[in-house]
């Protein structure tokens, strides 16, 4: 059953269609990359769900039902435009985030100390916000949007801004909350990420869903006509040969896309003619490749 | 506690725990009775000082009768003026002042009088001291000659100068309020003045509130910490939420003011009382005045707090917010305008009609009560009518402000907020 179901939901704003005739469904417990380009109407679909601004028709519930004010308390959010009351200390504005989720007094006090302590700042509990550093004020943010246990938790672009160690510790707490059985929407620009993390995705652009399922079987529609080489001398010859469909220049490596899934053995014959080859691939798809070409397929 | 409540609490908390609010509270009313018993104090202090004013009387007869026309007493009996009679006549005179001018400048004397022998009949006497600012010592120095003079005149002319007292008596109108049947003193100055301190408190306060809600929600906005709080409340419970937690905070520095002026007022009579000062009554602080200012500081300050909100939800910084209120500033100052008026025509029929806009109600009945009682109907209607004008204003904002609030960028229009209050 579906945590979230978005159901033929559209949203304009004047004559710009935002959302259009949308439609997808979060399973409950699982991971969920929602993806898109910029302006793709993310954000919007996401302040839908949290009923923050209403759709113009079509339906959203979650939990299977409406929003209300307890399914409001059973959500977490993690907005890509961070904000916190700079002039409050990190302790009173977290016991506030939790009281305004309807977690008691007593027990958010607790809940608090725990979190503070396992993200590293209970030494600043009684600084003021804007003391922080920008790095700690987005753990901060992190704590205020897993405060209160909630059900659904909804990233926008939880990593942003944090270095390597903070970004793995946010992750690490992120894997664990999946493990406890909550369902969690990630929304990111980085693909390596949702290819690690999240088991459903949804592609949209332009406010219309392009593309939804599971990662893996997405993958596989995709085929294995994907082929990722390392090697010295000169790559032009790629460009011009009439196999390959598509060619991404990585620097270190390049991925290329071939034409017809069973002409992999003719490239390789081509490479090892043309250049010092040190790695050749066939590989699924990267989520990467497989967003730069829808989005592109669509917008071009 | 509801999550109205949750907000109202942590906008109370935020804003009484702040030290300018500890400050300004305790300082206000300090300030404002420094300013009136210090004053008191240093006129009741001055007053007790003897002077020492030399007289030169080139004359010769006024003196005599000018020192028992000048007989004021200070607190213990003692004469207010110790005077000195000095002679002189035209020629010695320049030395005369010389010397009494020296005597001044070494303090040995606090003033002097020259009175020319014409004085009767042009009129004109000197007045030499090292302050000249007294106004209330000259004053009396002033009457004491004037009545000696114009004695001598009379007298000149044949006439009896108690006689013309008599008959030239001025008459003094008294003035006094009939409130409900009954007879209060009381004239233009207190009524007028204790009305308008009323009405500049009212006004202050709601736009020092007004402001401060639109701060905060533009604080909310440009800290973008509100769409995190909308994914937990409404924008509806925000605003109320705000709107009456600093309305708690206007209320609890009025109920610190109200304490504390009254002990003040009780030190100042206690004060002026063991000075041997009279105490006029003073009506300004009636429980019908106490029990209107309440009601119509909260009525007033829902109307306009909630339009502030507004201003804060369609402007992204504060100096935006300086022009954008422009038009709610307007609708409080017009009744300030309208004062004088109102004060003239407490019950005339444009007045009635004024006091009836909801907008200018919190100010303008408040005033008519304070002035003339007006009918029960009218200030029942005039609540109503703010009541309902404070729903809708509501429920208005409620909308312009849950998308406002959400708008980053250009300033809306006035088309545009139109189209938001459309939206469903």
């Amino acid at each position: 059953m579906g945590t979230v179901k978005v159901e033929e939901v559209t949203k304009r704003f004047d004559k710009l269609v935002a959302v259009n005739h949308l439609s997808l469904e979060i399973p409950q417990g699982s991971m969920y990359g929602l993806l898109g380009p910029n302006g793709a109407g993310k954000t919007t679909t996401i302040r839908m769900i949290l009923n923050i601004i209403y759709p113009d028709e079509g339906d959203i519930s979650i939990f299977g039902q409406h929003i209300s004010e307890e399914v409001k308390d059973r959500i977490g959010y993690l907005p890509e435009e961070r904000g916190l009351y700079t002039k409050m200390k990190v302790s009173e504005l977290l016991l506030f985030m939790a009281e305004i989720k309807g977690v008691p007094k007593a027990e958010a006090k607790r809940r608090v100390g725990y979190w503070l302590e396992r993200l590293e700042l209970a030494d600043r509990a009684e600084r003021k916000v804007e003391e922080l550093s920008k790095g700690m004020q987005q753990k901060v943010q992190f704590i205020s949007t897993v405060l209160h246990d909630p059900e659904l938790i909804i990233f926008d672009e939880p990593f942003m801004g944090l270095d390597p160690i903070n970004t793995d510790l946010l992750k690490g707490i992120i894997v664990e909350l999946k493990k406890r059985g909550k369902t969690i929407v990630l929304s990111t620009h980085l693909m390596e990420e949702v290819e690690r993390l999240c088991e459903h995705i949804c592609l949209i652009n332009k406010g219309e869903k392009v593309l939804d399922g599971r990662l893996g079987e997405i993958k596989q529609r995709y085929g294995k006509n994907t082929v990722v080489m390392e090697f010295e001398g000169d790559g032009s010859f790629l460009h011009h040969s009439p196999l390959v469909k598509k060619v991404d220049d990585y620097g270190n490596y390049i991925e290329l896309q071939l034409k017809k899934e069973d002409s992999y053995p003719q490239l390789l014959e081509l490479a090892a003619k043309s250049v010092k080859l040190r790695r050749f691939e066939v590989v699924e798809p990267s989520l990467r490749s497989i967003f730069i070409e829808r989005v592109k397929g669509e917008n071009g | 506690m509801g999550k109205i409540g949750k907000v109202l609490k942590r906008e109370y908390l935020i804003r009484v725990k702040k030290k300018s609010f500890i400050i300004v509270t305790l300082l206000t009313p300090l300030l404002m009775g420094g300013l009136i018993l210090i004053p008191m104090f240093l006129t009741t202090f001055t007053s007790e000082a003897q002077r020492s004013v030399a007289v030169v009387d080139l004359k010769g007869d006024i003196y005599p009768s000018f020192t028992q026309a000048l007989d004021i007493t200070i607190k213990g009996g003692k004469k207010k003026f110790l005077l000195e009679g000095v002679a002189a006549d035209v020629i010695t005179l320049p030395q005369v002042k010389e010397r009494l001018t020296q005597r001044v400048d070494s303090e040995e004397l606090d003033a002097y009088i020259i009175i020319p022998s014409d004085v009767i009949t042009k009129g004109k006497a000197e007045y030499y001291a090292r302050s000249v600012s007294n106004i209330t010592e000259i004053d009396s120095i002033s009457k004491a000659l004037n009545k000696v003079v114009v004695e001598k005149r009379l007298n000149q002319e044949g006439l009896d100068p108690q006689q013309i007292n008599r008959l030239i008596k001025k008459v003094e109108l008294k003035t006094i309020k009939i409130v409900k049947g009954e007879e209060k003193a009381g004239g233009f100055v207190s009524e007028y003045f204790g009305t308008m301190i009323f009405v500049m408190i009212l006004y202050m306060t709601i736009i020092m509130y007004g402001q401060s809600i639109m701060r905060g929600v533009i604080e909310e906005k440009s800290s973008r910490i509100v769409e995190v709080l909308l994914s937990s409340v409404t924008p509806f419970q925000l605003m109320f939420g705000k709107i009456m937690g600093i309305g708690a905070v206007g209320l609890t520095q009025y109920f610190i003011w109200g304490a504390m002026i009254l002990g003040i007022g009780l030190f100042g009579q206690s004060f002026v009382i063991q000075m041997g000062g009279e105490l006029e009554q003073m009506e300004l602080l009636s429980p019908t005045t106490i029990v209107f200012f309440i009601i119509f500081f909260v009525l007033g300050y829902l109307l306009f707090a909630t339009m502030y909100a507004v201003v804060g939800a369609i402007c992204n910084t504060d100096q935006e917010a300086q022009q954008a209120q422009v038009p709610v500033i307007i609708f409080l100052v017009i009744p300030l305008l309208l004062m004088t008026y109102i004060v003239g025509n407490p019950s005339s029929g444009l007045t009635t009609v004024l006091s009836l806009i909801p907008f200018f109600t919190p100010m303008l009945m408040f005033m008519r009560i304070n002035l003339v009682m007006p009918p029960a109907w009218q200030i029942g209607l005039s609540i109503v009518l703010l009541v309902v004008a404070i729903l809708l204003m509501i429920k208005l904002a409620a909308k312009i402000f849950r998308i406002g609030i959400l708008m980053y960028g250009k300033r809306p229009s006035l088309a545009e907020i139109v189209t938001w209050m459309k939206y469903k």
